[in-house]
């Protein structure tokens, strides 16, 4: 029973922060109507930034996080504003609606390179003012940092539903997502609403990707982006529509991944834990396309 | 195909201009859709055909070098793999993320048929082949299902599984280390492993050059033969307008599955070829950095385009290649073992740099590629050649 309620706890911490890679990819979706994978990168370059403000400037985590996650918004709407905009303006050719994924695939692998180059390939260790400490409840132990990434997390979580439902540019968000003409014609800047989006999102992928990397025994790796992708299932089975989808599917994918790392027999093999997000997407997509909450289908690419 | 170019380099008409009621435009644009749909444009297309024939045979006789050997085979095997993905993407419209997953079942195929079962070359070509092309034609239902977002996840997904499966297979694929497989290249009497021609026998390079340039031809062949046939132009007609395709009887469903399997197919003979080549398979080679490196080939040749994937491959697949050999001369290079601080870039990191660029930087500036460059130049220097009176 004690590992039970162990497990369940470092799951709903590890569907936390995939639900934070999740609601990063969607909202730039929401906002640009466009997917773009370009926030795995964020989750990756986030991370070593906030290694390099804390650990060798000597900045205070807090401030190494602002930091990271400044220059990170900066890159991203940088990037929109004078990459992938005019992607889209152009219709390019034979790709066509493509060409922003491709050109983001080129970056992260960019991104990727550009890590280990600087850095080198080994694990860093972050200073997070969590460390090793446990605490116990019962016969439970929880790590002090599960219970911090899962608060965090949730407050981050909200603090974006009532970004999204409440306020101002979180109507024009929406507006502009579903329909980009009526709501120009209502005095909507469309780059004010992408650039807030990329900020959301660069929020999101650094602190998941800094929180990835506090993990007990992990440490800053070059392959964090990894992690990107690993958010994708939880994406598609939310419906990659809506926000609790986000976070219900993360869950839900963090419990399975930790549950299955648990208590799947020898038998089934090295790599069981990792792949089982995979298998469930797959069956998903095969019998229901349009995931477990059932959002509109995203058109363009 | 958006724009074609006649021979002489004049680009054709739009299907939708007023002069298109004119009879005469008309039967003159039904013979330039005629030469667009023809196997061979033009007698040149024609002889550069035959041209390659002979060089791809007559290279490798010329040669010893094992760097240009090499170089060569790795291009060929590249572009196999390269066209198949190009058909996909290129002629139907689908991404796929999973271009490798293709490859490795191919590759798997190999092993068994050719190195466990040692049965001849004919046998485990087209046995890698067939199942590259049956997987193809199993997953292409559900992934043309999906639009986007979907069919990039689900294509991901399936090099995540096919890593799981062949990591765990451990009694056939040898586990996360990989296993060594030796390919019989005997073909009939002719064995490609030692050719010989008169007094000269030559290596399992120069045979491995012939064989995957072969392929390439066989490859450029039939796809080009799918798409002048009629689920071929179903294929490309249900890319540009869904909808209308199958009003005008273009089984929509049908030719999406079409184009998975020949891209399954394709990438399966191009994943026996590579076992060939390597004489070892690894599942940890399968991943989703070999995807990428084929989506970066069909970009920087030309998406759509029949030579474009060819060009792409030799190119692109050529970069680790020329890396590794020239190491000495460029600069911020180190090794691959060295973990001391500063910049410096490894090998394998600079691959990654080169092939992240060219994607990115061929999307912005030239999406449609080098072979649309390439059909550029040649048609402004034909343009400069009928300023003078000529045969036109």
């Amino acid at each position: 029973m004690s590992t039970f309620l162990q497990l369940t706890v470092s799951g709903v911490a590890l569907g936390c922060l995939l639900a934070l890679v999740a609601l990063s990819f969607m909202i730039v979706i929401k906002a640009t109507g466009v997917f773009n994978l370009l926030q795995g990168a964020f989750v990756l370059v986030g991370a070593y930034l906030v290694y390099n403000a804390q650990v060798t400037w000597g900045l205070p985590f807090v401030v190494a996080i602002i930091v990271a996650v400044a220059a990170c918004a900066v890159l991203g709407i940088l990037l929109d504003r004078f990459a992938f905009r005019g992607m889209t303006r152009r219709g390019t050719g034979e790709i066509g609606v493509l060409a922003i994924l491709l050109a983001a695939i080129g970056l992260l692998t960019v991104s990727q390179a550009l890590v280990v180059s600087i850095w080198g390939p080994l694990t860093l260790s972050i200073n997070d003012p969590w460390g090793l400490d446990t605490v116990r409840i019962g016969s439970v132990a929880i790590t002090q940092r599960d219970i911090a990434v899962i608060v965090i997390s949730l407050v981050l979580l909200a603090a974006f539903y009532l970004l999204i439902q409440r306020t101002r540019i979180g109507v024009a968000m929406r507006a502009t997502a579903s329909d980009p003409e009526a709501a120009r014609a209502q005095g909507i800047n469309p780059t004010v609403v992408s650039s807030v989006a990329w900020a959301c999102a660069a929020v999101a992928g650094v602190l998941a990707g800094t929180m990835f990397a506090t993990e007990v025994g992990g440490g800053v790796v070059p392959t964090l982006d990894q992690v990107a992708f690993a958010a994708l299932p939880a994406l598609i089975l939310g419906g990659a529509g809506s926000l609790v989808g986000c976070v219900a599917g993360g869950v839900l994918l963090g419990l399975l991944q930790t549950y299955s790392a648990g208590y799947a027999p020898d038998a089934f093999g090295a790599g069981f834990a990792t792949t089982v997000p995979w298998i469930l997407m797959i069956l998903l997509l095969v019998v229901k396309p349009t995931g477990l909450f059932g959002a509109r289908e995203i058109r363009r690419a | 195909m958006t724009t074609s170019l006649t021979p002489a380099g004049r680009p054709a008409a739009a299907g939708n201009s007023p002069e298109d009621t004119d009879p005469d435009r008309q039967s003159e644009r039904i013979a330039e859709v005629r030469q667009e749909m023809r196997l061979f444009r033009s007698r040149w297309s024609l002889l550069a055909a035959l041209a390659f024939l002979v060089a791809i045979v007559a290279i490798p006789l010329s040669t010893a070098d094992p760097f240009l050997l090499s170089l060569g085979a790795t291009g060929g095997i590249y572009a196999v793999g390269a066209i198949g993905l190009n058909l996909l993407m290129g002629s139907a419209g689908q991404i796929s993320l999973g271009h490798a997953f293709f490859v490795a079942v191919g590759a798997y195929t190999a092993v068994a048929v050719g190195s466990l079962a040692g049965l001849p070359l004919p046998v485990w070509l087209l046995a890698a082949t067939a199942v590259g092309g049956i997987v193809g034609a199993l997953v292409g239902p559900f992934a043309f299902r999906l639009k986007g977002l979907y069919q990039i996840v689900l294509t991901l997904g399936l090099i995540y599984v096919g890593q799981y499966v062949f990591t765990n297979w451990q009694s056939f694929t040898g586990g996360p280390n990989g296993t060594s497989a030796e390919l019989p290249l005997a073909l009939g009497p002719v064995d490609l492993a030692a050719l010989r021609i008169g007094p000269i026998t030559y290596g399992y390079a120069q045979g491995l050059f012939i064989l995957a340039w072969l392929c390439v031809a066989v490859s450029l062949l039939v796809v080009r033969n799918v798409i002048r046939s009629r689920p071929g132009r179903a294929i490309l007609a249900v890319r540009d307008a869904e909808l209308a395709a199958e009003v005008a009887g273009a089984p929509a469903k049908r030719s999406k599955v079409n184009a998975f399997a020949i891209s399954g197919a394709l990438a399966g003979l191009a994943g026996a070829l590579l076992v060939a080549q390597l004489s070892y398979v690894a599942p940890g080679q399968f991943n989703l950095q070999m995807s990428i490196s084929f989506l970066v080939m069909i970009i920087v040749g030309g998406v759509g385009t029949t030579w474009g994937p060819v060009i792409g491959a030799v190119l692109v697949s050529s970069i680790p290649l020329m890396i590794k050999k020239y190491s000495e001369y460029i600069p911020l290079l180190k090794s691959d073992f060295d973990t001391a601080g500063g910049f410096g870039l490894r090998e394998a990191q600079f691959n990654l740099l080169a092939y992240g660029l060219l994607l990115f930087l061929f999307v912005l500036i030239e999406p449609r590629g080098l072979a649309y460059v390439g059909r550029r130049l040649a048609g402004r220097l034909g343009r400069r050649q009928t300023q003078h009176p000529g045969p036109r």
